[in-house]
């Protein structure tokens, strides 16, 4: 057999391979879709953020005090109190709304305990709703030491450092979660309470 | 002419000679190595890594506190008409977008009390507590809405789980408060 025989034959015998074999067809295009498979993991692998943030929110619990028959008798204190008076923020799709628990739970109709927000180009008010509250607030304490009853009941109320947050079902979970951030980052509260079907 | 026939016959004998003489070993490794790959990278490695890599979630961008301790991780995400909740143990909970029957919350109420049993059983033991042991960090799609996630706060609240906070993506690593 000459040299140009042979290498023809090897073009042949490739050629045929290449072309005659009906596995390999199924074979590359299975290969590589787990290749593409094995690289999208890769990709969003590396892709992914190394360090996340944490916005937090609290449950409100009921205190069972605990007698502690030790000669330490130690007394477990709440760290904050959730009451009638504690400040709440409610959201809906039109307005951000803000006054005192009591307002929203047997004075929901009277519009002169509680204040209103309206959304700017269909995004909460955020800005506006943590000046409006600071200033609220502040009335709300230069009360303390009041004769009226209430009024100085407020004003204790004004200087807890929980607030209540009620969206509405509808508000989608982004809007939410900014909503708690900006309510803990305005300085005017430690813990937000979100209590959308809890209360 | 006859010569030039034979010569072709002879290439075309030869040919299928070597085709079928020659056994192909090669064929299948492609597939193998691809298939093999995947399940290191699936099975133990990537999802040992990260838990957050085998949940559809896609959280908010947010510069807010770094995330520094762990805790109970829940990535709550919405998968056709269903909401699902995955664990960094992956395991996976899921109910109707519009389901209001709250038995359908055991499973995910069972496993946050065993979860909140275990570490209160370790704190016992090793007389020491850590907080965050026992808070939960949801890891919410930016899909759903407050509806979709109240089912998830009622089984956190069954479990006696008080402190949670929601997971957000940080714009940069700079942006630390």
């Amino acid at each position: 057999m000459t040299a140009s025989m042979t290498l023809q034959l090897k073009i042949s015998r490739t050629r045929k391979r290449l072309s005659n074999n009906p596995w390999y067809l199924p074979l590359i295009v299975l290969a590589s879709a787990g290749l593409m498979i094995y690289l999208s993991y890769m990709l969003r692998a590396i892709s992914m953020a190394g360090s996340y943030g944490f916005i937090e929110a609290e449950i409100p619990v009921l205190p069972i005090p605990l007698v502690d028959e030790t000669l330490a008798r130690a007394v477990e204190q709440t760290a904050d109190e959730v009451d009638k008076r504690t400040p709440l923020v409610l959201l809906t799709k039109e307005a951000l709304y803000f006054g005192m628990v009591d307002a929203f739970a047997t004075n929901l109709s009277n519009v002169r305990n509680k204040f209103l927000i309206p959304h700017e180009a269909g995004a909460p008010n955020l800005p506006r709703l943590i000046h409006e509250m600071g200033r609220w607030l502040d009335i709300e304490s230069e009360n303390k030491g009041s004769d009226d009853p209430k009024k100085n009941q407020n004003a204790l109320a004004a200087r807890s450092r929980v607030a209540m947050f009620v969206p509405l079902e509808e508000i989608p979970m982004p809007i939410v979660i900014q909503c708690i951030a900006a309510l803990q980052g305005s300085g005017l509260f430690d813990k937000v309470v979100v209590g959308g079907g809890l209360l | 002419m006859r010569d030039h026939k034979g010569q072709k016959w002879q290439e075309a004998i030869y040919a299928l000679k070597e085709r079928v003489q020659e056994p192909i070993l090669w064929f299948p490794f492609p597939a193998l190595i691809a298939f093999g790959l995947i399940i290191i990278l699936r099975g133990h490695l990537l999802t040992g890594l990260n838990p957050r890599l085998g949940a559809r979630v896609d959280v908010l961008e947010y510069g807010a506190k770094h995330l520094q301790d762990g805790g109970i991780w829940l990535g709550v995400y919405p998968e056709r008409d269903n909401v699902v909740v995955v664990t960094s143990d992956r395991q996976r909970f899921s109910w109707s977008l519009e389901s209001q029957h709250m038995g359908e919350l055991e499973p995910l109420i069972s496993y946050l009390r065993d979860k909140v049993r275990r570490e209160a059983y370790s704190t016992a033991i090793k007389l020491e507590s850590n907080q965050t042991r026992t808070r939960a960090i949801l890891a919410v799609d930016q899909k759903l809405k407050f509806l979709h996630l109240r089912p998830v706060l009622y089984a956190l609240a069954e479990a006696r789980i008080a402190k949670y906070g929601f997971e957000t993506r940080m714009l940069q690593h700079g942006d630390e408060r």
